[in-house]
């Protein structure tokens, strides 16, 4: 209890960081050793590989905040996925990496004014540097499983360029476990790398803390305070931490902006929302394909150009089994060939922007977004590929997941039914686990809640370093260009903080 | 949630994939429908959980509204509860579609989180298999090149890309 009986826990330290996903652990990695004292703060529990749960249900009232239910608000809505564990969507994604494309930095550059940010050698060196310590590489030939092998066969039947996965897991053991959460602790998420190094340099986390508002004195962020709580998430007590330096938002780009619209600050908060949906395609082969085994994602068809990625994606046997048509007889004939299935996904760099507000009634957000008839045209392409590359590969059936559809597409011709009129936004089910921009990095206070140097511009000492200060989304798995980001953050505030000490 | 209520997700949930059918099914009583349903309400958002109140309310009552039968899905036999579940999952009105798949993702939840249906289903036989391949090989490393998943596994030629293993994990 703290000295005025108000807050069952109370800490100070230079920075306190709200998050512990890519952007969240990365500031701390970087500040932590730079000497500064950090608490990471983050909602969700902390836990070990072991405690990692086999069965979906219980890992994702584990570690998916609201169990992936919170859906946009839009004509069609559709699930937006997001962490809420120590590690954030890092322990529960697949650890893709890309570097920031070409295009998209020029594009920051230009119109935002981030080129110091944002500085090409710069970038290279902490690219590199964050891919030496995550141990990045392709993933290797004996955990890309069946999933993969036959997509890149149905790339290569249709002449598209495809390439292994390049991901944070290089100990992968196959264990097709990521969107629970790795097992064996093999892949590099957070939870297992940055958090325990910062912890190391003598970072403080505290989990299952909620934070409610950045507090404000004499005009500057000054720490945070809000809601300790216990297992079955129940209140058990409120808590303070204050910062002498900063506070840090990492809470990704739906909790960062609730976060700054509930300490008050307003203008661009929460605009410009922006996502990679996707939709996914199953087909049926006559040989085992075995998605129980192998990285859950391991082979992609990047098609930068045209704003579309494919992508294998293992899905664990309640999700596949979700997807299969019917129900009855039929569907449980499906469910005896679990093994016998591929699912690969189409996902979208939409040109759509939408809002992040809280929610009218009650806890929690609402998140407006409409895909564009363009962006809608994009995922039709994207399936439409998709099908003619399971046939390719050799399915015997796919299902294309469209309502408007027959439900079992038998015959490769069938694939050019998806890019006719009658099939429209509603008859698809979408999903979506990249979001961006809403609290958009600019020099410009017109374009962005935050400067180039990552700073509010309407409370100093406020810095928001992950994927809401991305201006745009990026046609790419954002988490490598998020640890760059805040990585380029931290470092100034670090140097910030050594001139500091030198001067005085 | 009333008695009656759980009543419907048992038999709605249970009307995916019946006890007694073909292909996976399972033994009766071995899944409990209701408790994963109730643990989907309590982790989901309010109106997710509302979602999931009015799907059951709404299949439920599809006798009575779909067919014109004065009846609730309790009066139905198990292979009309699975007909009537088909026809909501391919309705016209996307509420109606989104409503039930959210049931059939509470069922298969339940289903296949039950560990005996899990094992039953074969879907982690092929990493069974791998686990056993890749602890009876051994593999020695070759200068230059780093061995792959601690020098158990098959390692891909320097400079070229990795290969599948195609044959030899999938059997």
């Amino acid at each position: 209890m703290s000295a005025t009986g108000r807050y069952a826990l109370e800490d100070t330290a230079d920075y306190v960081i709200v998050g512990t996903g890519a952007g969240g652990a990365t500031a701390a990695r970087v500040l932590s050793e730079a000497g500064l004292s950090v608490i990471m703060l983050e909602e969700g529990p902390r836990l070990s590989p072991e405690q990692r749960a086999l069965g979906l249900l219980d890992a994702m009232s584990q570690s998916v905040r609201d169990l992936g239910t919170l859906a946009t608000h839009s004509s069609a809505p559709f699930p937006l996925l997001l962490g809420r564990v120590v590690g954030g969507s890092t322990a529960i994604n697949s650890g893709i990496v890309w570097r920031l494309p070409d295009d998209v930095r020029a594009d920051f550059v230009e119109r935002f004014g981030l080129g110091e940010l944002l500085e090409e050698r710069e970038l290279e060196r902490v690219f590199s540097q964050i891919e030496r310590e995550l141990e990045i590489e392709a993933v290797d030939a004996s955990v890309q499983g069946g999933n993969a092998r036959l997509m890149r066969d149905g790339a290569q039947a249709l002449g598209l360029t495809g390439r292994i996965i390049r991901r944070n897991a290089k100990r992968c053991e196959g264990s097709a476990r990521c969107l629970q959460g790795c097992p064996r602790g093999a892949r590099q998420s957070m939870d297992v790398s940055y958090v325990p190094f910062a912890e190391r340099h003598g970072a403080r986390l505290y989990d299952r803390a909620r934070v409610e508002r950045v507090s404000v004195a004499q005009g500057r962020a000054c720490g945070v305070e809000g809601q300790l709580l216990d297992a079955d998430d129940q209140p058990r007590g409120r808590f303070r931490a204050l910062a002498t330096r900063g506070v840090i938002v990492a809470a990704g780009a739906i909790y960062t902006p609730l976060l700054l619209w509930q300490s008050g600050l307003r203008g661009r908060v929460g605009e410009n929302f922006q996502a990679h949906p996707g939709a996914a395609v199953v087909g049926r082969f006559g040989e085992r394909v075995g998605m129980g085994f192998g990285a859950t994602q391991a082979y992609e068809v990047p098609l930068h150009a045209e704003g579309l990625k494919l992508e294998s994606l293992s899905l664990p046997p309640e999700l596949l089994a979700a997807r299969l048509p019917g129900a009855g007889e039929e569907f449980q004939r499906r469910l005896r060939q679990l093994d016998y299935f591929a699912q690969w996904a189409a996902v979208v760099r939409m040109g759509a922007r939408g809002r992040v507000r809280p929610a009218r009634f009650g806890r929690g957000v609402r998140v407006t977004y409409e895909p564009t008839e363009q962006d809608f045209a994009r995922i039709k392409r994207g399936l439409t590929l998709i099908v003619r590359m399971m046939f390719a590969a050799g399915a015997e059936e796919v299902y294309p997941g469209i309502a408007s559809l027959p439900e079992v597409f038998t015959r490769p011709e069938q694939a050019a039914l998806i890019e006719s009129a009658r099939v429209q936004r509603r008859d698809v089910h979408l999903m979506a686990s990249h979001h961006f921009g809403t609290a958009a990095a600019s020099a410009n206070p017109a374009l962005g809640v935050v400067g180039a140097d990552l700073q509010c511009h309407d409370l100093p000492g406020l810095y928001v370093m992950d994927a809401s200060a991305l201006p745009t989304n990026l046609g790419v798995n954002p988490q490598h260009s998020i640890m760059a980001l805040a990585f380029r953050g931290a470092e100034r505030l670090a140097n910030q903080s050594a001139r500091g000490r030198a001067a005085a | 949630m009333t008695r009656w209520e759980l009543s419907w997700a048992k038999q709605l949930l249970g009307a995916f994939a019946p006890s007694g059918g073909p292909g996976l099914a399972p033994l009766a009583g071995e899944v409990d429908y209701e408790s994963a349903f109730v643990r989907m309400r309590r982790h989901a958002t309010p109106l997710a959980a509302l979602g999931l109140r009015v799907a059951l309310w709404m299949a439920a009552l599809a006798p009575l509204w779909l067919w014109g039968r004065l009846a609730t899905v309790s009066k139905l036999a198990i292979e009309r509860r699975s007909e009537l579940l088909r026809q909501l999952l391919s309705h016209r009105t996307f509420a109606v579609r989104e409503l039930t798949l959210l049931l059939k993702l509470a069922a298969t939840m339940a289903l296949l989180g039950t560990p005996s249906v899990r094992a039953r289903s074969g879907y982690d036989s092929v990493q069974a298999v791998a686990v056993v391949e890749s602890n009876v090989r051994v593999k020695l490393p070759v200068l230059g090149q780093r061995p792959a998943n601690d020098g158990n596994a098959v390692l891909a030629p320097a400079g070229d890309e990795p290969r599948f293993d195609r044959e030899e994990r999938t059997g």
